[in-house]
């Protein structure tokens, strides 16, 4: 008994290290993330971009929306998508073979007649059964495909697009109206150099929506959303901003980002094995840079912002959190051979191995941590002071880059008006350690076991429509 | 380390933090609740000033100056406002006081915030001079380029360039014809803001103008269609840079004028597919019928598709374009030459 409560001890001091290696990693992290937008941030938001509004320049976009299941959202999603500001751009809706009425929505609402429009196989998907365009907005366009998950549908809007970048939006988000325009301007600073952008994802739960824009920006009301708004924060403006410095970055969101069609071809397109494929592309691409010796860039820009609707639910959030860390243990496999390669620089020796050690394990860590604080606590196998030391480190951790994410924010974009709104997302950021952390931690834990089981699907999210507030 | 000892420590590291972070939490909240008062003072300033901004705009009364000149709300009000009324106004002489006020109210802010060290007031400052074309601060624009420069360019040193460009100070031809590794799309932006007079005086200035430059000159010409400059851009067709001759075909393209068609050939048989693109396209905007054949060509065999596209394209422009699309669209075995002949059938010939 003696010799197993040492052990566990030292368990517990061991994962105690862990974090605080963590906590001084994610500090570092803040701290670049605070550079950039102090000084960023009473840049006037309309001015750098002006140039680009109406000029012959500006890169023309296909934006392509891959679809399942989206009755709800999909017309207002494409309503929302015609009233951003941006010179030339189509908009392909990708049908992958919906069970309700996706495609008779955007029919019946967008006038669409059948389109002969010529296709280019760069990718193999499956079947297209149909392609419409819209007679009032013609450049709507709509792809009815035989089913074949996500990135099959999204390799489809590539086949179909016919400008040399897309932009891949979720089905259900909304797009701020100058924010493809701020995505697209490193881009076009960089004269294509930047082959990627992303933007930032914020909550659209809780705002005001009217007519496909956001009207009145609002923390949401239920806890599950209110978390996700501080996850979220936390995830952009602290993690994003701080890898993108050193062409680092891994993840642009499968929800709002605009890709060089031509480097995704080359790397094939997205993977259709994995439920991660927005991850695993942009990683693809880094490997693929680096093994062509390219010195293409990969970037993040926070200003411009995507709006979308989150999980309200325990059920449907614990989906969505097992299927991102399926995707990223999924990731991570297929590209193990970058790992600690110098070949593959800052990629393959840090920020491959930070989402390794630290997004990846770090769930199976905090888990064992909380196992062992509540089972060490009522057998008394591990020292009261062990066990508050890890409490302490767990609280620590938990909130303090929460209340930090929201800082930054704050300073950065003020992006929620009122003061009790901040209240709120600082109050409820102390709550984050007793419920919501050991609760995503486990999710996350389930989603390995899930990548090992290799489950796949689209996710099966209730679907309100972001722009019914 | 005994127990105790063990827990004060957490204590201690749990106490700081709480009062950290509520510290910050209340900081936060004052200086929110502060920004609002602020913006509804801004409000209500605004409201008082913009009518007498209105009057002068619209109708040209008087404004007293003196009035505007107290205090930085009412200088942020004013650059707001004239802002937007640059966003509504096209009339010279509105504009012209819109430029005048500015000089008159803001002028002294911007030469200040130049001169600040913080890159958002700099930047800021810059984005203004060159909204409201105050010429009086370019010595002060112009300070702010390293003299060595510019060998990189930075955001701010690009938006200096911008601003000279904008205010039509020539040292910045100098400036440009320095820049080998800018972006063409950067160089357009300062062309397209220079006067045409500067832009002649580029195009005479040489012939060993850097690749980008000679770039965005022919996409700045394609851009005005202006015949006054075909001759530079004719020349340019015998360039050695592929990049160049490419650029100057789609000038003549945009222009809508090709002096010499017997140059085609020699473009719609070439190695590099851009140009036997570029190539079909001209020879269908100015339905040259005498490289129907060459087209029909292009279509069928071609390797690559934007070529095949463009010249099923340049056919369909032809008033028989339909009858051979339709023959090719029957005859050819190659499926992607059915599916872009037939969508260029479907959309209509000429």
């Amino acid at each position: 008994m003696e010799t197993l409560s040492l052990i566990l001890n030292w368990v517990a001091i061991t994962i105690v290290a862990y974090f605080f290696v963590i906590i001084t990693i994610y500090s570092m992290f803040f701290l670049l993330a605070l550079k950039k937008i102090w000084k960023e941030k009473d840049i006037d938001p309309h001015e750098p971009i002006e140039d680009t509004i109406e000029s012959v320049d500006t890169y023309p976009l296909s934006i392509i929306v891959p679809a399942y299941n989206e009755e709800i959202g999909i017309v207002p999603t494409v309503r929302s998508l015609l009233s951003i500001y941006y010179p030339e751009y189509e908009i392909i809706v990708v049908d992958d073979g919906s069970k309700d009425e996706t495609s008779k929505r955007m029919i019946d609402h967008f006038d669409m007649v059948e389109s002969s429009r010529a296709i280019r196989n760069h990718v193999v998907t499956k079947e297209i059964v149909g392609i419409c365009q819209s007679t009032t907005v013609p450049h709507v366009f709509l792809v009815k495909k035989e089913n074949g998950g996500k990135a099959d549908a999204l390799n489809c809007g590539i086949n179909v697009s016919k400008y040399p970048y897309f932009c891949a939006m979720d089905a259900d988000s909304i797009i701020e109206r100058y924010a493809l325009l701020k995505t697209m301007k490193p881009i076009m600073d960089s004269d294509g150099n930047v082959i990627v952008t992303g933007g930032t994802i914020r909550v659209a739960n809780g705002c005001k929506i009217h007519r496909g824009s956001i009207e009145q920006v609002s923390p949401p009301k239920n806890p599950f959303a209110i978390m996700q708004v501080i996850d979220y924060l936390r995830a952009f403006l602290i993690g994003r901003i701080s890898m993108t410095r050193f062409n680092w970055l891994l993840i642009i969101s499968g929800a709002f980002g605009i890709f060089q069609k031509e480097w995704v071809i080359k790397a094939g397109g997205y993977r259709t094995t994995t439920v991660g494929e927005d991850m695993e592309l942009v990683v693809r691409l880094h490997r693929l840079l680096k093994e062509s010796k390219s010195k293409e860039r990969i970037e993040y820009i926070a200003d411009p912002v995507c709006w979308t609707e989150v999980p309200t639910t325990a059920r449907v959030l614990r989906k969505q959190r097992k299927r991102w860390h399926q995707g990223l243990t999924e990731t991570i496999f297929y590209h193990r051979k970058m790992l600690f390669r110098p070949k593959y620089k800052g990629v393959g020796m840090v920020s491959l191995p930070y989402y390794v050690l630290i997004e990846w394990l770090g769930p199976v860590i905090e888990l064992l941590g909380y196992v062992l604080l509540v089972a060490g606590l009522l057998f008394g196998v591990i020292h009261l002071e062990v066990a508050l030391l890890m409490f302490a480190v767990a609280f620590f951790y938990g909130t303090l880059f929460s209340i930090s994410a929201v800082l930054l924010e704050e300073w950065g974009y003020k992006r929620y008006p009122k003061p009790w709104h901040l209240i709120k997302l600082f109050l409820w950021s102390f709550t984050e350690t007793f419920w919501y952390r050991p609760l995503t931690v486990l999710w996350r834990v389930e989603g390995i076991i899930s990548a090992i089981r290799r489950k796949h699907d689209w996710g099966d999210m209730k679907r309100k429509g972001v722009s019914s507030g | 380390m005994d127990k105790i000892m063990i827990l004060k420590l957490v204590s201690i590291m749990i106490f700081i933090l709480l009062l950290t972070q509520f510290s910050l939490m209340i900081y936060m909240v004052i200086s929110k609740h502060q920004l609002n008062k602020r913006e509804e003072r801004k409000e209500k300033l605004k409201a008082k000033i913009v009518p007498f901004l209105d009057q002068y705009i619209r109708n040209n009364e008087p404004i007293q100056t003196r009035l505007l000149n107290d205090n930085v709300a009412k200088k942020e009000i004013i650059e707001e406002s004239l802002n937007q009324y640059l966003r509504i106004f096209n009339m010279d002489d509105t504009i012209d006081r819109i430029y005048a006020l500015a000089e008159e109210v803001l002028r002294d802010r911007y030469a200040t915030l130049l001169k600040s060290r913080k890159w958002s007031d700099r930047m800021n400052a810059l984005y203004f001079i060159e909204d409201f074309k105050i010429t009086s601060l370019k010595d002060e624009v112009f300070a702010g380029i390293p003299k060595n420069a510019p060998v990189s360019l930075d955001e701010e040193l690009k938006q200096r360039l911008r601003t000279l460009a904008s205010i039509q100070d020539k040292r910045v031809l100098g400036l440009i014809r320095r820049l080998n590794k800018a972006s063409v799309i950067f160089l357009k932006e300062i062309l397209r803001r220079l006067d045409q007079a500067y832009i002649e005086e580029l195009i005479s200035s040489g012939s060993d103008l850097p690749v980008p430059l000679h770039l965005a000159l022919l996409s700045v010409i394609s851009e005005k269609k202006g015949m006054e400059n075909i001759p530079f851009v004719e020349n340019s067709l015998e360039h050695d840079e592929e990049e160049v001759r490419i650029q100057s075909l789609k000038a003549l393209l945009s222009i809508g004028y090709f002096p010499n068609p017997d140059r085609l050939s020699h473009f719609l048989h070439s190695d590099i597919w851009a140009e036997r693109m570029t190539a079909a396209k001209i020879a269908g905007r100015f339905k040259l019928s005498r490289f129907k054949k060459d087209l029909v060509v292009l279509v069928e065999s071609d390797k690559e598709w934007w070529v095949q596209f463009a010249a099923s394209e340049a056919l369909s422009k032809f008033t028989d374009g339909d009858v051979i699309l339709s023959y090719l669209y029957e005859n050819s075995e190659r499926q992607n030459v059915k599916e872009i002949t037939n969508h260029w059938i479907s959309l209509g010939g000429s």
